[in-house]
């Protein structure tokens, strides 16, 4: 399920939690519940809610939202969950400070609010003592707030999160645990990317979260109102991470393997301006808007195992939703655009196998274990397991399978695509976030079925 | 009937004998300079150098690709920015006088290699503060070669790149020396002949 179709299935009145299993997850359950708060809780944020709040295991203390429109529904469903509501804070910009200094005990923050604030949202959170960060997408805007975060993550001894969900999609880990069992051989290259059809996300009424209308920045909702402000002032792959996250797992980055350099191409600029052409006529004020985001931007990156990966961002054109996955060895490859396979020596020569018989054939321990409870969780049951981990790994006091490290790898490829392409695409060096550890790490994520 | 046998009768001639052009065969076959097969890793760094400081490049250290990184302190002086600059290929006596090569950052914020410079100014407030030149020399058919000049702020930001294929390898043989600005260290980084690992000389006394 997509988020449009989660909007669709939902009403803005607040009824998340009717896809979701009525089962609550970790009934009764004994030890000490993790006491965590929620900085937004927009619409992002209330598929993060709506499974807090079926958990036993958790304790949502507190939230934070600008939003009167989205409080209110983010109430909604709280109230609606039976569970106990939650401080609120709100009033201005930085109410989240306020809840950090006036909520003690609190082990874990997640923020799922716009990406200009998670950095200053991450460091707040661990110079107020919290241990456990989870964040969405992206961890920052510069390649200096990258470095910032993964310094303050070393210097508080603290764990962040970035909660990169596709991760944790069916075949993504299917086709990560074939890659573990040696099915395509040694990997050689991988594809992915963020191509999306996003012209409805950052355009609309300013009534109704996708479409009906041109507008963003402040005449636009949720979204519109921040997100589009990004394509209007930068050049480059803006939304790696989707892309990025499940590849890197494949070739193990940051752990035996770093990304070494990257360049960045990009498109002309159409689509958006065409799109508000089209819906709002030619003399609407935005038409005059001036965006910088190419329609298609493709970077290639190296790695230091000498693995090659494209990865391409597709925001601004008319198409289907698809990620554009390819993972190739010596033996075979998976492509997800066509949904197939193919192995050497077990696929008929020259042929696609369908992917279906293999990825239910290595459906991931986790999935199995866990693909009921997941079943009506956002983004077609992966948003469960991501904040499952994040919560278990709190929980337990261990590190979380996707750490700072990775969060600034995948997410710095933004800043770097940009500066690839403000340089003529060049090829840009690639920072190594973890100092030299990397080469040292093990692989931790996703190794069995508990989280 | 053969053509050939058809040619033959049409114009008297005796069979053609075979063809000798003296073209010798296509052949695909990888350049000297990009085979690392019997060659080994040549890695030194230097971490305390001054402006007085040289080193020499031997021609059989640029047969093959090698990279050079210095790291450089802030540009600001009192008066303004301040250039910073390395030369290459210096000559000793004796050897055939060849065109030396500089590079660095000039006072107006360009990145420089010869007299190329990068398209865009760098930011000033980038010059202030620590940089790293990452100079990377690629041997070329002909003896000629391909030099890719970066500089990198201190978090790892590619800031400006200069390219060049107006050096041949034989320029870049020779003392090199650091002409202007404060350094913190020097990379030299390579691939040589196993015999002849000790392809370096230097006067510093540090490495």
């Amino acid at each position: 399920m997509n988020r449009r179709e989660f909007v669709r299935t939902t009403s803005l009145t607040a009824a998340a939690l009717t896809v979701l299993p009525e089962k609550t997850l970790f009934a009764n359950y004994a030890g000490e519940k993790l006491k965590i708060a929620m900085m937004g809780v927009g619409l992002r944020g209330q598929n993060h809610l709506a499974l807090i709040l079926k958990r036993d295991d958790v304790e949502l203390v507190a939230i934070c939202d600008v939003e009167p429109r989205m409080l209110e529904m983010a109430k909604a469903m709280i109230t609606k969950s039976g569970k106990p509501m939650p401080k609120i804070y709100t009033g201005d910009n930085y109410a989240w400070k306020k809840m950090l200094q006036q909520t003690k005990d609190l082990k874990s923050v997640l923020i799922a609010t716009p990406w200009e604030w998670h950095k200053p949202m991450i460091i707040g959170s661990l110079e107020a003592g919290v241990k456990y960060v989870a964040t969405e997408v992206m961890l920052g805007i510069t390649l200096q707030d990258h470095w910032d975060v993964v310094q303050a993550a070393e210097k508080h001894d603290a764990q962040v999160m970035m909660l990169e969900n596709v991760c944790y999609r069916r075949d993504v880990l299917a086709v990560l645990n074939m890659v573990r069992q040696g099915l395509f051989g040694e990997i050689t290259h991988l594809q992915g990317g963020y191509q999306h059809d996003l012209r409805e996300v950052k355009f609309n009424d300013g009534v109704k979260p996708y479409g009906g209308g041109v507008e963003f920045n402040e005449k636009g909702f949720s979204e519109a109102k921040w997100r589009t402000n990004h394509s209007v002032h930068r050049n480059g792959d803006l939304y790696p991470t989707h892309g990025i996250g499940p590849v890197a797992q494949c070739i193990n980055i940051n752990r035996g393997n770093r990304f070494l350099k990257l360049s960045s191409f990009a498109t002309q600029s159409r689509g958006l301006h065409k799109y508000i052409v089209d819906h709002g006529g030619e003399n609407h004020p935005n038409a005059k808007v001036k965006f910088r985001l190419g329609d298609i931007v493709t970077t290639t990156i190296q790695c230091a195992n000498g693995e090659t990966i494209i990865l391409q961002h597709d925001t601004n054109s008319p198409r289907p939703y698809s990620l554009g996955f390819r993972v190739q060895g010596t033996d075979g490859l998976w492509m997800d655009v066509n949904n197939s396979i193919y192995v050497e020596g077990k696929s008929k020569p020259h042929q696609w196998d369908s992917a279906k018989e293999w990825l239910d054939k290595y459906d991931h321990p986790l999935w199995k274990k866990y693909g009921n409870d997941a079943t009506g969780a956002g983004h077609g049951g992966m948003d469960f397991f991501v904040i499952h981990a994040f919560i278990e790994s709190a929980k337990r006091g261990t590190p979380t399978p996707l750490d700072v490290y990775d969060a600034a790898a995948w997410s710095a490829i933004t800043p770097l695509s940009e500066q690839s392409i403000e340089l003529g695409n060049e090829t840009i060096d690639f920072p190594d976030f973890t100092s030299g550890k990397w080469m040292n790490r093990n692989a931790v994520f996703a190794l069995n079925d508990d989280y | 009937m053969q053509r050939r046998d058809i040619f033959n009768i049409l114009f008297k001639g005796s069979p053609p004998s075979e063809l000798n052009t003296a073209e010798s065969e296509p052949v695909i076959k990888a350049p000297v300079y990009l085979i690392n097969e019997g060659t080994i890793p040549f890695f030194q760094v230097w971490k305390s150098i001054s402006e007085d400081v040289e080193a020499s490049l031997l021609p059989r250290l640029t047969n093959h690709e090698f990279a050079l990184k210095l790291g450089a302190g802030s540009l600001e002086t009192p008066e303004g920015l301040s250039g910073v600059s390395l030369r290459l290929g210096i000559k000793d006596a004796g050897m055939p006088a060849l065109n030396e090569i500089t590079l660095g950052v000039n006072a107006a914020g360009y990145l420089f290699i010869g007299d190329l410079q990068s398209k865009s100014k760098i930011h000033y407030d980038k010059l202030i503060a620590d940089l790293q030149f990452i100079l990377e020399v690629k041997p070329q058919p002909n003896g000629k070669s391909f030099a890719k000049l970066k500089l990198v702020d201190q978090i790892g930001l590619t800031l400006a790149v200069v390219k060049s294929e107006q050096f041949s390898q034989e320029n870049w043989v020779g003392v090199f020396r650091l002409d202007l600005g404060q350094f913190h260290f020097l990379q030299l980084e390579g691939r040589c002949a196993p015999e002849e690992n000790q392809l370096l000389t230097t006067n510093i006394s540090e490495y």
